[in-house]
């Protein structure tokens, strides 16, 4: 395919909410960034990284059905709701996919939307030095919606839209100046991101149990000298009871005699120590004086490699 | 084979280490209950009819019902507290095999030596195996103590529980069973015969669960035959309604600056696939 994958732009987080009207908000809609890629005569959908989920999302790969384009790049966020709202556990179970045997009854199961917010190419030219305003026009003229695929929209009052985010329990917003060119591998303040909460990547150095099934995760993060710091433990969140007896697996398989935190963590008495391999997705309000995440909620495991879990991991 | 539990069994001193395994297992086809109307399989709740509401298993405790509508309860450590060490499997007696009868016999596990148990394992079936006789032990296995036999099945100790004799019903209680039999002598003779020329040394292999076997065809016929159904869709929660409810939310907080300004997909309601977005918002 002559489309290769590049590195989407990301917004920078601010806590100030920019003003003026060349400024509208967006959504941050909670799931996981894919990038189409159809050439005209193949569809292949890379995430932000750059890993392949085509397989994952085979909903997708009939692009025809809802673009005019002979060929087209798509920028937007993979949902899947839970309750009525986005969730990333949700959508995790069709993004974690590795067996093609398995896809087509998740595609049942956890049906996903496409949340589509910008185009980086169409009908052979890259359209990304073209201001916001006119890519989102272009957006509207080829994209089609329907249940399954949908246009991220526009918001002239971003306070407005905060609170409104807020008050319906979503992850915040992305503003974004009307005028911004899209940088590929970027990350600039022409897209401003705010969110009602923190998330993070957290390595599990240790769990507790009961009755025999882990009931909490002990995290860590890594500190500048790689020493594993314990921020705090994390129960049930969205993890099902099925979620909590794999778990339980891996943690036997990574069990180990040795407390992986530099620090000592408030539960080591009951706590049973695990090698530092199992990342997670951590939900949390802020940090406490004394260096612990507040209110965390487990959000997925996810396919990190330990090393990511550091401070200076951007949030 | 997955560990049911871990304990040691012990006679006199002697004290081997063992993890258990089910020997056997059930392998009658299960079936769901499916509501008829829409295939949905039925779901159970625990429900308080005086209270009106489904219960947690937090909120439920045993109750023993020692007269109509009475009851003493007990939470389940208060029960766990009165079950023996449960780590254990006391060997009491040693007896020949054919003293016990068969109706006594329950359920049979496994028993391999754990980690550090191997010698005394080894030596326990050796001992079991020259002497031919079995041991009856004492076990708790989950709370609930039983009387148990080990022997010894090839080059494996097994434990079969068994039960206690007032939990096995006398044949007195047998209802038509003649006092006097009086059985005819050629009869007697014709019979015996009969059970002669059928005898055959015991062969498991060739007895299968027909019934099974039936079962398990129907359902690949039913297959087959498309005569399937199918648990309906939940009926999903939908992205145009959350979208729909921002746009209310929003409208709500600023009446005044409503619908759009600079004619950007925004602010305008998500459309379905119908009614093509680009037709109506262009600015």
């Amino acid at each position: 395919m002559p489309l290769d994958p590049v590195i989407p732009f990301e917004p920078v987080s601010t806590e100030q909410i920019p003003e003026g009207d060349r400024w509208i908000a967006q959504v941050k809609w909670d799931g996981v960034r894919i990038l189409t890629y159809s050439d005209g005569n193949e569809v292949r959908l890379f995430n932000r990284k750059r890993h392949e989920r085509t397989m994952q999302y085979p909903e997708l790969s009939d692009v025809a059905r809802y673009c005019r384009a002979k060929s087209v790049i798509l920028d937007g966020e993979m949902i899947a709701l839970s309750d009525g709202k986005p969730s990333f556990h949700e959508v995790m179970k069709r993004d974690s996919l590795r067996k093609p045997q398995t896809v087509a009854a998740m595609v049942r199961h956890v049906p996903v939307t496409y949340m589509i917010f910008d185009m980086l190419y169409l009908d052979g030219r890259w359209v990304t030095g073209l201001p916001l305003e006119e890519r989102q026009r272009l957006l509207r003229e080829t994209v089609v919606q329907d249940e399954r695929i949908q246009l991220v929209q526009n918001v002239s009052d971003p306070a407005a839209l905060f609170a409104v985010t807020h008050a319906h329990d979503l992850e915040g917003i992305v503003c974004k100046h009307l005028d911004s060119l899209y940088a590929i591998g970027g990350k600039d303040p022409r897209w401003r991101k705010k969110k009602h909460f923190k998330d993070l990547l957290a390595v599990v150095g240790g769990v507790t149990l009961r009755h025999g099934t882990v009931n909490a995760l002990l995290l860590g993060l890594y500190d500048e000298n790689g020493d594993l710091i314990y921020i705090g433990h994390a129960g049930a969140g969205k993890l099902t009871v099925a979620d909590w007896r794999a778990v339980t697996e891996r943690a036997a398989a990574l069990a180990t005699g040795q407390r992986p935190f530099r620090n000592r963590p408030g539960r080591d008495k009951d706590a049973i120590w695990v090698k530092p391999e199992l990342t997670v997705k951590v939900r949390f309000m802020g940090w406490t004086p004394d260096g612990s995440i507040r209110q965390p909620t487990i959000q997925g495991f996810v396919d990190a490699p330990d090393a990511a879990c550091t401070f200076g991991q951007t949030p | 084979m997955h560990t049911l539990w871990k304990g040691a069994i012990s006679f006199g001193l002697v004290h081997v280490p063992v993890k258990m395994f089910a020997a056997t297992e059930d392998k009658d086809i299960s079936m769901k209950y499916i509501h008829k109307v829409c295939g949905t399989p039925i779901s159970y709740v625990r429900r308080c009819n005086h209270c009106e509401e489904d219960v947690e298993w937090e909120q439920i405790a045993r109750g023993y019902e020692y007269e109509p509508g009475k009851f003493v309860l007990f939470e389940k450590e208060e029960l766990d507290a009165l079950s023996e060490s449960s780590k254990e499997i006391k060997i009491l007696d040693f007896v020949d095999l054919n003293e016990i009868d068969p109706i006594y016999f329950q359920k049979t596990y496994y028993l391999s030596p754990a980690d550090t148990g191997a010698n005394a394992y080894s030596l326990l079936l050796e001992a079991l195996r020259q002497t031919g006789k079995i041991g009856i032990a004492k076990v708790s296995i989950r709370s609930k103590s039983s009387l148990a036999a080990i022997r010894v099945i090839q080059d494996c100790i097994a434990m079969e529980t068994i039960f206690y004799p007032d939990e096995i019903r006398p044949v007195r209680q047998v209802p038509n069973l003649p006092d006097n039999p009086a059985v005819n002598e050629k009869e007697l003779t014709m019979a015996k015969m009969l059970i002669e020329q059928l005898s055959v040394p015991f062969e498991p292999e060739k007895y299968k669960d027909d019934y099974r076997e039936n079962v398990m065809e129907m359902i690949q016929q039913k297959i087959a035959g498309e005569e399937i159904r199918v648990v309906p869709e939940q009926p999903k929660a939908n992205v145009i309604d959350l979208m729909a409810a921002l746009q209310a939310s929003l409208e709500a907080v600023k009446p005044s600056k409503v619908p759009a300004e600079r004619g950007q997909p925004a602010d305008a309601k998500p459309k379905t696939q119908k009614k093509p977005k680009a037709k109506e918002t262009v600015s």
